[in-house]
């Protein structure tokens, strides 16, 4: 690839970053988006910038929306360009999922599943029907927050103290693959640092799919769900809260909580119909999100599953299946930047396109007169 | 109480609660800045399936600070997100906390106050998330066989 240098244009430039800043304003009479109302209000949006954007602060992501005029791949992009101007304090501990204060959590695979299944704050049961009761200013009565009262009152704390164990806990060990720790020590990858490398552990895995974009995981692992590579997934587990986030801090000698993130968490096992040498089992997938993220946390595990085709011996047949073709495609910032960049001038590039194309016409008619 | 204790505390209390149990201090400590607050990010690590191998979710922003206390008493703070009062309040709570020592003084009854009021939010949280607790039924509808007739 052949990059040209462009000059010119600094006027028309200057005068489109005002016309931006105008387009973004928005009409003089009506008030200015406040930062509170997006982070407040756009929750979903601002979670999402934080998931592809690999950097958790709310504030900041929603500052990112308000920037980009709620271009979610605009804003993750800000993010991202302004983590690289932070300097990096270290890594935190494992944070502990087990632990989550959890505001959401369904069980697909059990009934009755310890700490029970909640429902939280979802769009899954709602009818989908435009709310105009929103159009009007101020709160609709019967939406004001904070005013949810259970239906059966249990005495404080009970429910809430009963341990929410793992659903895949539930499955026979020997219909399930075990969950490995891996040795201490071993460094871990990170993209932020050193580039892609193939074939990629599963630790580079899962922090590609973190970050990557939410549409593109979304409907790769919707392509295995319809036959492109199928491998039957179950959630088994998928719960939104916060977590603790721990770090050692070098004046203290000991790992110290410095506050607590959002995260979604989605564990899936999947019916794998094994081979000549491998039982039938139900294998694991993994996906854990910034934020309020349960469509992307499922794809991400189903993605994650139907990565590990080398690893369990089977054929990679599908687009799903390649990790090549998904962690190179996932990232958002790479491939709207690639994609983008077509908008840039491509006069010489083009010219030469058209020279190469004349001269194959001049040969092909040379040819023919032969 | 251990220092580790009192700094999670500190870290999971809001900025409005940490700046409201300073003002209610009746002494403020004169302190120096040994090293002002400042903004980073720590990379959070996760582990695959939950308890399995550790692999980088992402960056958190994090705020850091040191400052010593009139007596000599050094207090830090790292704290996630960008809010330098904030993480120059926790320093000052941990200084304070650590110059008090096993003594039940100001800043002691301060750190209950923010436990409590951490463990409120949390309650109520995790009442509001119990509402909305579901068991699904399941009933296969179908007609039982008929019985073969004599």
């Amino acid at each position: 690839m052949t990059f040209t240098a462009i000059r010119g244009g600094e006027v028309a430039i200057a005068a489109s970053h005002k016309l931006l800043a105008r387009k973004r304003r928005g009409s003089a009479h009506v008030a200015d988006l406040a930062l509170d109302g997006v982070e407040g209000q756009l929750g979903l949006a601002v979670d999402r910038v934080m998931a592809e954007g690999g950097l958790h602060d709310p504030r900041l992501a929603a500052l990112a929306l308000k920037q980009a005029q709620g271009d979610c791949v605009e804003a993750a992009f800000l993010l991202r360009a302004f983590r690289t101007t932070l300097p990096r304090f270290g890594a935190t501990e494992p944070i502990r999922t087990d632990d989550m204060a959890v505001t959401r959590r369904v069980a697909t695979t059990h009934k009755d599943v310890p700490g029970g299944q909640l429902l939280g704050p979802t769009y899954d049961y709602t009818h989908r029907l435009i709310d105009f009761a929103l159009l009007a200013e101020g709160d609709c009565p019967d939406d004001r927050p904070g005013e949810c009262t259970p239906r059966e009152p249990a005495p404080p704390g009970t429910m809430a103290s009963e341990p929410m164990v793992r659903a895949d806990t539930l499955i026979e060990l020997d219909l399930l693959e075990a969950i490995d720790p891996g040795p201490a020590g071993v460094p871990v990858a990170d993209l932020t640092r050193e580039p892609q490398s193939l074939p990629a552990g599963r630790d580079q895995r899962l922090q590609n799919l973190a970050r990557g974009d939410e549409g593109f995981l979304v409907g790769l692992a919707y392509s295995t769900m319809r036959g492109f590579g199928r491998n039957h997934p179950f959630v088994a587990d998928l719960r939104c809260g916060v977590v603790a986030v721990e770090l050692v801090l070098p004046e203290i000698g000991e790992a110290v909580v410095i506050g607590e993130i959002a995260v979604t968490e989605c564990s899936t096992v999947h019916a794998d119909l094994g081979h000549e040498s491998r039982d039938p089992k139900l294998t694991r997938g993994y996906g854990l999100v910034f934020g309020l993220g349960e469509r992307k946390a499922i794809a991400m595990a189903i993605l994650d599953r139907s990565l590990r085709c080398r690893e369990l011996g089977d054929p990679v047949l599908f687009p799903a299946q390649d990790e090549e073709f998904v962690l190179s495609h996932s990232d958002n910032v790479d491939a709207s930047g690639l994609v983008q960049h077509l908008k840039l001038p491509h006069y010489v590039d083009f010219q030469a396109a058209v020279l190469m194309l004349r001269a194959m016409r001049t040969e092909r008619t040379g040819e023919a007169r032969r | 109480m251990q220092r580790r204790e009192w700094m999670q505390v500190l870290a999971l209390s809001t900025p409005d609660e940490l700046d409201r149990v300073w003002t209610g201090l009746e002494r403020k400590p004169a302190f120096a800045w040994l090293v002002v607050p400042h903004f980073g990010a720590v990379m959070v690590r996760a582990r695959a399936d939950g308890s399995g191998r550790p692999f980088n979710l992402g960056e958190v922003t994090v705020t850091r600070c040191s400052l010593r206390l009139e007596s000599g008493m050094v207090g830090i703070a790292c704290l996630t997100g960008r809010h330098k009062r904030r993480a120059a309040l926790a320093a000052a709570f941990d200084a304070l906390l650590q110059e008090e020592g096993p003594v039940r003084g100001p800043a002691r009854r301060s750190l209950d106050v923010l436990q409590g009021r951490g463990a409120a939010r949390r309650r109520a949280l995790a009442d509001a998330a119990q509402t909305s607790r579901v068991t699904f039924d399941m009933r296969i509808a179908c007609t039982p066989p008929k019985p073969p007739e004599a």
